[in-house]
């Protein structure tokens, strides 16, 4: 991927890597390196990973996610991350929006792509 | 933990940088603990998958672990104006109570130049202060040249402004109890300030 390209993925995740976040803790509870591993299986490559740091301190803040320690098997305790009820609806309201963006979107997107003469022409 | 004695000896570089960071940014113990312990699992996970410690936290570590901190925010706000009302006060007051002993004469005041030049190095600790807070929505050269500014201004104030002065007396007449009080007010705002960073908080 060019580096224009990249930085336009970075700027349109930005806005919705914090649901995907919600939305990995909402299968189950997950540790950082965890999730960025999720994310990038996902493949949402251009996601870089010590981002998702600052964004989990915002929902843990915003009583969206909570942390708790867990000591791990012969290594440093890890701290994993839980959806809370709150999070749970503001993932589901996050899932609206973004099908409702993400539709109106490819729906003008995809339409040029096929034929270029229905944007000029109305 | 890495094997490698290389990729452990990256890693814990990183941390320490971040975690110099942190301290320097005044988040409390407690958070910088966690973030430490947080990021030094990511590291040794994603080194252990055969990725650089560069894919984590990018090339300049300042500016990832400054966006990190700015995420507690909230609470770093009630630190930034402990720090404000301690350093005023307590400037104010020392330089009242010191006048006459920098002065070295009997009576109170303190010399016009040694005056404006502790002031103006307080505004330049201040604006440095500032650039490290919004460190994250800077570029690395952007926060240099801004550093570099901020020393060249104080510099030259020094040169063009301080100098001209000389010994003329600048009387900072203040009566002993609001000195006592200025003083009070300051070493209580910075006792404040180091308890918060010190209690566990999480």
């Amino acid at each position: 991927m060019s580096a224009d390209n990249e930085a336009r993925a970075s700027r349109l995740m930005r806005g919705i890597l914090d649901a995907c976040l919600l939305a990995l803790t909402s299968e189950r509870d997950r540790y950082g390196y965890e999730l960025a591993a999720a994310l990038h299986d996902a493949g949402l490559l251009t996601v870089k990973e010590g981002s998702i740091y600052p964004l989990l301190s915002r929902l843990e803040r915003r009583g969206l996610l909570e942390s708790y320690r867990t000591p791990a098997t012969g290594a440093p305790p890890r701290r994993y991350y839980r959806i809370t009820a709150a999070g749970q609806r503001e993932l589901a309201s996050a899932r609206t929006v973004w099908r409702e963006v993400a539709g109106g979107v490819d729906a003008t997107i995809g339409r040029s792509e096929h034929d270029p003469e229905d944007i000029t022409h109305g | 933990m890495a094997e490698h004695p290389a990729h452990a000896a990256e890693i814990d570089e990183a941390v320490r940088k971040a975690n110099s960071h942190w301290l320097k940014s005044g988040l409390p113990r407690a958070q910088r603990r966690r973030k430490a312990e947080e990021l030094t699992d990511h590291l040794d996970a994603a080194v252990a998958d055969g990725r650089h410690v560069s894919d984590v936290v990018g090339n300049d570590i300042v500016a990832f672990a400054s966006e990190w901190a700015q995420a507690d925010r909230e609470r770093n706000w009630v630190e930034a104006a402990l720090f404000l009302v301690a350093n005023l006060t307590l400037w104010v007051g020392l330089l009242a109570l010191l006048g006459p002993l920098i002065d070295g004469r009997e009576r109170s005041g303190m010399p016009a130049d040694v005056a404006l030049a502790v002031e103006l190095a307080i505004v330049a600790a201040f604006a440095v202060w500032l650039v490290r807070w919004f460190r994250a929505q800077l570029s690395k050269q952007l926060a240099v040249v801004l550093y570099c500014l901020i020393t060249a201004t104080y510099l030259a104030s020094i040169l063009v402004v301080v100098r001209p002065i000389g010994q003329r007396d600048l009387d900072l007449e203040l009566s002993p109890v609001v000195v006592g009080v200025l003083i009070a007010v300051g070493l209580a705002a910075q006792g404040l300030s180091i308890w918060r960073k010190r209690t566990d908080r999480t």
